[in-house]
């Protein structure tokens, strides 16, 4: 992207000046290089969120933004219902709620070694994934509605999980606000038996080594050592959450005109926070994110099975739960006014700094953790919320490396086979139901998550905690 | 002498339907009388005189009785003394025993009009039975006059006709008229019913009687029974206005699943060849006219093959041209997919469901006829002529799956993949953009046609119209866990009706790359360029 097209606010800001259509700034936080890279699709994206009604401070882009649809990817926005403000189905995506938790083991690499193949067996023989592939459960109509009330607190319920994983869990795990009867009976059935799988693309479970150690203190907090395993889990709201983006997408762009919304885009459809299409849409998201923290917490229990099987005594505790494809309300404080808005995140994590009520007790002093999601080959990282952050980017960070190269590309560069032996030799386990599958998602189409997180870093989003390296990959 | 309008021209007054024919009535006059006022006598049998300016007819009234077996063995009395009420006496059903004078009032000795208003079929008297071929009158009126019902003591009378051997002496001839007349009639299922619920179905048309308790797999027969299938494809046929031939081939295109051993149901495999048979004992044994006979054998032979044409391999479409012979005679090849559409169809919810078979099959032809056999004939021996014409016209053929359906590719898009196909025709771009879409998970040539599955959409416009019909189909993939490889799409301005071919995901076979999660509004475009192949595209999330 040509850096003459922006105002450079500091060596990891980058502003655009409201002009034509926009009604805001348009603000990227990345570093130069980071910047240069990026497709000019994501300024034309971004100064297009920044036109759109309602909308509050600045159209934000995070270190790891990318082309995305209407909303570029690694993008934060955040309107205010009473000033016209707008929810968009394209401004949260497809795949609602998506996210990452990650889990302690407590267990060392070196206890973990010996049993590293067997593992990697039992965990992809035992959490299904891939395409058409089904999970431990079938929901019917009520049993449907009740998961989509109560998110991960309907799995505790049902045996998958413990209360004390419920504090670990953006909003206690239980999205308020959630209306099953918005969510359409496609959708319902697109779900039927999908609680509890991966599903495919570039989500995964991992097991992953503690390598590094950033911030002594929030590790320590964390209760994070190097040389410790974690497991990550990355997936979202499946089926369900992919048919209410396409139907609600939809009834956006058809009804846009008529509340005087003019799209420079269709996939920007949106329609005003209080209007009847606006609230059954965040009924139905909010349904949405429920069903993905019930996914993840199903998934969770499966991995706690595994581990039980393979290493009796393990205790497999969540150090947290984040989402990346959210719009939620929240208070925020703009020019000194504390102020509800309505913040949308298109693969963009929350952040919440220290002393934040919504984070739990133990929690509150130091900040939330963020987690960011490697790419098979590539370190992960766990992040913490700063307090510069709550000022930035209405409390948001990256949310993983963001791809560098389309599928097309990647499948044109590597083999399947090739990279899981390459992968192995490097001691990374990959487990996958399809080659091609991997061969789309090979580390080298994304970007260096190290720069990305080391311009989130720069820029005050979030503080770096630890680097993690992928042991096991059981890739849908 | 008195004249009376009678019969079908009463009824059918009174049914407030046109009137074709008028037949009348006289009473108290001699042959000798009606020769002098100028008609002129006509009847062979009994008494009958054309009207020397209208030509229509006039009967003295008469008696009948029966002397003998089937229709012929009949003793008429015409004589001056025969009343009105005798002479009705001797007709089938009340509805036809009704008469009117000069003057317009209505004689109706037998109660015809009530049962015309309850819409019964009832016999006049216990002389019913002294003539058979009143059966099967009584059922072609059934396919004709819709919610009429047969009177139980007639359907009585009928079975104990049916009982005596009465039916078993009709001639031939005498059938085949009525069944194809009954045919020919609005709602021709009905005729097969009143036969079947008199028993005389299983004297006159066992192949056809057998057909019903003869159950098919509900996948691909939501009837199920063979019978109830076959009285919905000649309904189909008749309300389409299809010929005789084609609703006679349709009546007898599954004869063979009447034969199948009851251990193999519901699966009939080998029912055409089996059906070919039957079909010819019956044709032989009825007389049916050659035009009927032809077709109905190729139907029952090949309807199976016709339905399957586009997943046929090119030498097989090739074979199946010859054989029900489309090069010669292009007129009968058309009545041929005509049956085949009405046996598609005569299925519940199949009734406006695309089928692409004829098209097809009328594409492959023209591209077979299209070789030029004395071109080929030229290049090889003689010996060989034959061979490398149905070579020649087997490539012609194939010819057609690679290109005349168009092309699809994938763009880049930077997380995603663009998926976009192009065609001679908005609907064929669309088929190949579906395909453009299963290749983002499969290779779509891995993936078999063993589902079909019904897909409707409506948009605003040709673009929304895409991103609907691939969102309909990553539903249809992601709730029924289906990849698809084959589609056939029909487009009404902004509605689009297809089919998809596919089967259940097998990760073994399909390796499934990545589930799609949606179609999106992303580089959204359809456009036609200067070579008039038309384009559509989008970004599909995955």
């Amino acid at each position: 992207m040509d850096l003459a097209r922006f105002k450079q606010v500091s060596e990891v800001e980058w502003q655009v000046a409201p002009s034509g259509r926009m009604r805001v700034p348009a603000v990227i936080f990345a570093d130069q290089a980071l910047v240069r890279e990026m497709d000019d699709k994501v300024y034309e994206q971004l100064t297009n969120v920044a036109s759109l009604p309602g909308i509050v401070q600045a159209a934000y882009a995070m270190p790891d933004a990318h082309w995305g649809y209407g909303f570029p990817i690694g993008g934060v926005a955040a309107f205010d219902a009473d000033a016209g403000g707008v929810v968009s189905a394209g401004g949260v995506g497809f795949d609602i709620s998506c996210g990452v938790r990650t889990l302690h083991t407590g267990r060392r690499t070196d206890e973990i070694a010996p049993l590293k193949q067997r593992l990697a067996d039992r965990l992809f023989a035992h959490i299904p994934a891939g395409v058409g592939s089904t999970g431990p459960l079938r929901l019917n109509a009520a049993g449907m509605d009740a998961m989509l009330r109560g998110g991960a607190r309907w799995a505790v319920e049902h045996g998958y999980g413990s209360a004390a994983d419920l504090d670990r869990i953006e909003e206690r795990g239980c999205m308020a606000g959630a209306d099953p009867d918005k969510v359409s009976e496609q959708a319902k059935r697109r779900q039927r038996d999908e609680i509890g799988t991966l599903g495919s693309g570039n989500h995964y479970l991992e097991l992953q080594e503690i390598m590094e150690i950033h911030d002594a203190k929030a590790a320590d907090r964390f209760r994070l050592r190097v040389g410790e395993v974690v497991v990550s889990i990355h997936c979202g709201s499946r089926g369900l959450g992919h048919q209410i983006g396409t139907e609600f997408l939809r009834q956006m762009v058809a009804a846009a005109p008529s509340y005087g919304i003019e799209l420079p885009d269709r996939e920007l459809a949106c329609a005003p926070i209080t209007s009847p299409l606006g609230q059954a849409y965040l009924g139905a998201m909010r349904a949405a994110i429920n069903c993905a923290l019930a996914n993840r917490q199903v998934i969770t229990h499966l991995a706690r099975q595994v581990f039980a099987e393979l290493l009796p005594g393990t205790h497999l505790t969540l150090i947290y739960d984040v989402s990346h494809n959210t719009c939620k309300q929240e208070l925020h404080t703009v020019d000194g006014q504390s102020r509800r808005l309505h913040v949308h995140r298109k693969g963009a994590t929350r952040a919440f700094g220290p002393g934040h009520p919504a984070l739990p007790d133990d929690l509150r002093d130091i900040g939330q953790p963020v987690l960011i999601g490697g790419s098979m080959g590539t370190a992960s990282y766990i992040l913490v919320g700063t307090e510069t952050g709550m000022t930035r980017a209405f409390s948001s960070a990256c949310h993983g490396a963001g791809r560098a190269m389309s599928r097309h590309q990647a499948t044109r560069q590597w083999r399947g086979r090739s990279l899981v032996d390459a992968l192995a030799s490097q001691g990374i386990l990959i487990r996958s139901p399809s080659l091609r599958g991997v061969a789309e998602e090979a580390p080298g189409a994304y970007k260096n998550v190290s720069a990305v997180v080391e311009a989130a870093e720069r820029a005050g989003l979030a503080r770096k905690v630890a680097r993690l390296k992928p042991l096991v990959c059981i890739k849908g | 002498m008195k004249i009376y309008t009678v019969g079908g021209a009463v009824r059918d007054r009174l049914l407030g339907l046109p009137v074709a024919d008028r037949d009348h009535v006289v009473v108290g006059a001699t042959p000798e009388d009606m020769v002098s006022l100028g008609y002129q006598p006509v009847g062979k049998d009994f008494p009958v005189f054309l009207h020397p300016q209208t030509h229509e007819e006039y009967a003295l009234a008469r008696t009948e009785r029966k002397s003998g077996r089937g229709y012929k063995g009949f003793t008429v009395y015409a004589t001056p003394e025969v009343t009105l009420e005798e002479d009705l006496r001797r007709r089938d059903l009340t509805i036809n025993a009704m008469a009117e004078d000069e003057s317009g009032t209505l004689i109706d000795p037998y109660g015809g009009r009530a049962d015309l208003a309850a819409k019964v079929f009832r016999h006049v008297s216990e002389a019913f039975a002294e003539d058979p071929v009143r059966i099967l009158r009584v059922a072609r009126f059934a396919a004709r006059f819709d919610g009429f019902v047969v009177a139980p003591e007639t359907n009585g009378l009928m079975r104990r006709m049916v009982a005596d051997g009465e039916v078993d002496a009709l001639v031939p001839e005498r059938v085949w008229q009525e069944i194809a007349r009954g045919l020919m009639e609005a709602r021709p299922s009905r005729m097969f019913r009143v036969l079947r619920a008199c028993g005389a179905l299983e004297r006159l048309l066992p192949e056809i009687d057998r057909l019903f308790g003869a159950p098919q797999p509900p996948a691909h027969h939501p009837e199920v029974d063979t019978g109830e299938h076959v009285m919905l494809v000649v309904d189909w046929a008749a309300r389409h206005a299809m010929s005789l031939p084609v609703r006679f081939a349709a009546l007898t295109h599954d004869l063979g699943k009447g034969v199948t051993p009851r251990d193999l149901w519901p699966r009939h495999h080998g029912h055409e060849a089996k059906g070919v048979e039957l079909l010819r004992a019956l044709c032989e044994r009825l007389r049916v006219p050659a035009d009927c006979r032809d077709l109905a054998i190729a139907v029952a032979r090949d309807h199976g093959n016709a339905h399957r044409a586009p997943e046929l391999r090119p030498g097989t479409v090739v074979e199946l041209l010859e054989r029900v012979d489309a090069f010669r005679r292009p007129e009968r090849f058309e009545a041929f997919l005509e049956a085949c559409e009405c046996d598609f169809r005569g299925r519940p919810g199949y009734e406006d469901r695309p089928f692409p078979a004829p098209d097809y099959l009328r594409q492959a032809l023209r591209a077979a006829q299209a070789v030029d056999a004395g071109a080929v004939a030229l290049r090889v021996e003689p010996a060989r002529i034959r061979e490398a014409v149905f070579q020649a016209r087997a490539q012609a053929v194939a010819a057609l799956h690679s290109h005349a359906g168009g092309n699809w590719e994938h763009f880049p898009h930077q997380a995603d993949m663009g998926v976009r196909g192009t065609g001679p025709t908005l609907a064929a771009a669309f088929e190949q953009a579906a395909l453009a879409m299963t290749a983002v998970v499969t290779d779509p040539s891995r993936v078999a046609p063993k589902e079909a599955v019904d897909i409707r959409c409506e948009a605003a416009g040709d673009e929304l119209l895409l991103v609907d019909w691939l969102n309909a189909l990553i539903f249809e993939m992601a709730a029924r866990r289906l990849l698809f490889g084959r589609f056939a799409v029909t487009l009404d301005g902004h509605r689009l009706h297809a089919t998809a071919w596919g089967e259940p995901v097998d990760p073994a076979r399909h390796e499934p790359a990545v589930e799609i999660k949606g179609a999106t509004y992303t580089e959204l475009k359809i456009a036609k360029n200067e070579a008039g192949q038309w384009l559509a595209q989008c970004v599909v999330d995955v």
